[in-house]
């Protein structure tokens, strides 16, 4: 009982990480139906951002975090500007293959860069375990957890409250209409795009912290897993994506738990193989049938 | 108000609209009634700047709207009521309204009163999704959410299409209500009786091209119309 729930504290925490990267991927295909390859690798920038500014600049972790939510936000924007923005009226695959091209993009132009070593993330933040009923948490995990919640939060106010999110879900379900009320998509689209990057630069220096190390090719696994997040959790569904981001971060500890190390990814992709099966629009996803 | 010249639409190779002229003055009611495929819907989404003519101008008020966006063709003051109400679904009627006033956040809660004076079924609606309202309600709120941006002139796509003669009576009371507040109509209809018994004007399409105009008195009792629209 101990080991479980020692599994699912740590579950929790990496399902924060996958949370918060599964949502820029559903509010992304949500609105342009575009997945975006490229937004694990934003996560890796604003790691290296972090990285950055503490070691050069001795900044706490707060300002890491918010000045690394800023950057990918602005990141995320120009590359839709200078990537996406001119294939709108583009098949689909174009879009899909030129988001491969940025990732392979942002990746190499890192490991050029910076070099592709690994890194050792500053630890801005001294690690404090404590035990809790037998359980070990880290103040580390909780700081994860409780920042991945507050921003999950703070996104739902946004998307259902402010005149922006409510413009991105009008765009989201009929952008002719949207436009006839006199919303410009372009704007609504990069705003969605900043977004999610500004949650992929807190995830990335979450991430940081927990596993003390980074590097240019960091962003490519988690990217996928939380990709698969969100297709559990139905794909261009909110909630969809932050439960299915802490389902897949659970599964993985508790398959490396029971002594399945090796088998911790395939176990994720089983889970997509299965879910596609039996619930193919995801837990909160809409089963419309898609025009192409 | 609205003067179309020589105006053509072409989807690809497919020439939608092939050379329409047409008017609509300040404070008229005017109607384009036409048989399915005549092209009335792509006119309608090239004066609101969907679509871009391939020749031929819309001048709204001096002003060429070929140039203009979306968003600023709805700030000029002309809201469109598309064909099939297109309501945003997983939205609340109020949210909807509310993004009907996307460009007037200033004006929005006493626009937002009025419409709800003026469409009660809609204030008891208010925190429902629209995907669950009826068609007819549905129509409504699409009619409400045009309203909310407070348009000088109002583009209606086949307000009654697939509803009850009931709620068609309804509309149309609406609209004549609209008008009355002193909004210029510009009304799409296959149910070319009733609309040309409100409309001012009227203009008959039939493939892409304008065959006639009148008023609306004038084209209800010609005999080719009455043939051809109003079921002998
Ligand atoms: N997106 C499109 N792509 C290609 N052709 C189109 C498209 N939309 C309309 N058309 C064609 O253009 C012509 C005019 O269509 P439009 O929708 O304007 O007609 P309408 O008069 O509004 O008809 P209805 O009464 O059925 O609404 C039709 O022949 C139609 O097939
Ligand atoms: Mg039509």
């Amino acid at each position: 009982m101990q080991t479980f729930f020692q599994q699912l504290i740590n579950g929790l925490s990496l399902g924060s990480i996958y949370a918060l990267l599964a949502l820029g991927y559903t509010m992304v295909y949500g609105i342009i139906k575009l997945i975006n390859f490229a937004h694990g690798d934003i996560y890796m920038i604003g790691a290296f951002w972090g990285y950055y500014v503490i070691n050069q600049y001795h900044v706490d972790f707060g300002v890491a975090l918010v000045s690394s939510m800023v950057i990918c936000a602005a990141l995320g924007m120009l590359i839709e500007y200078l990537a996406y923005k001119p294939l709108r009226n583009s098949p689909r695959i174009t879009a899909l293959i030129t988001a491969i091209g940025v990732s392979y993009f942002l990746e190499n132009g890192m490991s050029f860069l910076f070099g592709a070593n690994t890194r050792n993330f500053p630890q801005v933040v001294a690690s404090h375990r404590f035990t809790v009923f037998g359980v070990a948490v880290t103040n580390i995990q909780l700081l994860i957890v409780t920042v991945s919640l507050l921003l999950m939060v703070a996104l739902q106010l946004i998307v259902q409250h402010t005149r922006m999110g409510t413009a991105m879900r009008a765009v989201a379900v009929d952008q002719e209409a949207a436009e006839l009320v006199g919303i410009n998509p372009n704007h609504v689209i990069s705003f969605t795009f900043g977004l999610g990057s500004a949650l992929a630069g807190a995830a990335g220096v979450l991430i940081g912290l927990y596993y003390n190390s980074i590097d240019p090719l960091m962003g490519m696994v988690p990217g996928i897993k939380a990709f698969v997040a969100a297709v559990v959790g139905g794909i261009g569904s909110i909630p969809g994506a932050a439960l299915g981001g802490f389902l897949i971060g659970i599964l993985e500890t508790f398959v490396q738990a029971i002594g399945l190390s090796a088998y911790k990814d395939a176990a994720v992709y089983v889970v997509l193989i299965v879910i596609l099966v039996v619930l193919p629009a995801g837990i909160f996803g809409k089963n419309v049938k898609e025009k192409v | 108000m609205l003067n179309v010249v020589g105006l053509k639409v072409n989807y690809g190779a497919i020439q939608a609209v092939q050379g329409v002229d047409f008017t609509v003055n300040d404070g008229e009611i005017v109607t384009l009634i036409g048989a399915n495929g005549a092209g009335k819907s792509t006119i309608l989404k090239t004066i609101s700047g969907l679509l871009r003519p391939s020749a031929g101008t819309i001048t709204y008020n001096d002003q060429n709207l070929a140039k203009l966006s979306p968003s600023k063709i709805v700030a000029a003051g002309i809201a469109q009521v598309p064909e099939g109400r297109h309501v945003f679904e997983g939205l609340t009627v109020t949210e909807n309204l509310r993004m009907g006033a996307y460009l007037s956040p200033k004006t929005r809660d006493e626009q937002l009163a009025a419409v709800y004076d003026q469409f009660p079924v809609l204030k008891e609606r208010r925190s429902q999704d629209a995907a669950t309202l009826s068609g007819g309600e549905q129509q409504m709120l699409a009619m409400g959410r045009a309203m909310m941006a407070k348009p000088k002139l109002l583009l209606l796509d086949e307000p009654s299409m697939g509803l009850a003669p009931i709620y068609i009576n309804k509309i149309f009371d609406i609209i004549k209500n609209i008008h009355a507040q002193g909004v210029t109509v510009l009304l799409i209809e296959q149910n070319a009786a009733q609309a040309l018994q409100v409309a001012d004007r009227g203009y008959v399409l039939a493939s892409g091209q304008v065959k006639m105009t009148g008023t609306g008195k004038a084209l209800l009792a010609n005999d080719d119309v009455r043939a051809a629209y109003l079921g002998g």
